[in-house]
């Protein structure tokens, strides 16, 4: 539930990224078969992909363990997920695996890196507009 | 948080998957115009 709420907020923000001239892409580590169900269930309309090898996520040195699957911020996120209807369905891809975001210019410099620290814990929406403007 | 230009460098020469299952190199995504990669947990 928590993931798609995140994608669902881009989504939101679709026209913005596009006035920035700023690609969006949506990486997964589910089957290749499961991302046009993501796209249907999210309305997600930019590019999306996955990494099942998990290598992308551990290069970046996103968390994985069981330690971050619980904590305040995946309560409070559930919550806010649960009430705006993004339920959790069957998961797809590693349960443990933590996300992230990174924005890169054209040059291939990061100008924003972000590691969840725990479930439901995402980069701040404003930030990464921010980092695109 | 930082992270190094090295890291992103190692990041372009991996691949991801497209639907159909093709590899894309993740550098290509970017080599146009700034790109916000968003990891998700998983596709649950």
């Amino acid at each position: 539930m928590i993931c798609r709420r995140q994608v669902v907020d881009i989504q939101e923000q679709m026209d913005t990224f596009n006035q920035l001239n700023v690609r969006i892409v949506v990486i997964g580590n589910g089957f290749p078969n499961f991302i046009e169900g993501f796209r249907n269930d999210t309305g997600y309309t930019g590019d999306l992909y996955t990494d099942p090898s998990l290598k992308s996520y551990q290069l970046l040195n996103f968390k994985n363990s069981v330690s971050s699957l619980l904590g305040f911020k995946t309560i409070k996120s559930a919550v806010h997920a649960l009430s705006t209807g993004y339920l959790q369905k069957g998961i797809q891809g590693d349960a443990l695996q933590q996300g992230g975001v990174v924005v890169i210019d054209s040059a291939g410099v990061p100008v924003y890196f972000y590691a969840n620290s725990e479930a439901g814990d995402h980069a701040p929406l404003n930030d990464i507009i921010q980092a695109c403007s | 948080m930082k992270i190094e230009k090295k890291i992103i460098q190692e990041l372009g020469q991996l691949t991801v998957l497209d639907n159909n299952n093709n590899a894309t190199p993740l550098a290509s995504l970017w080599e146009k115009q700034k790109t916000v990669l968003i990891f998700v947990r998983h596709f649950g």
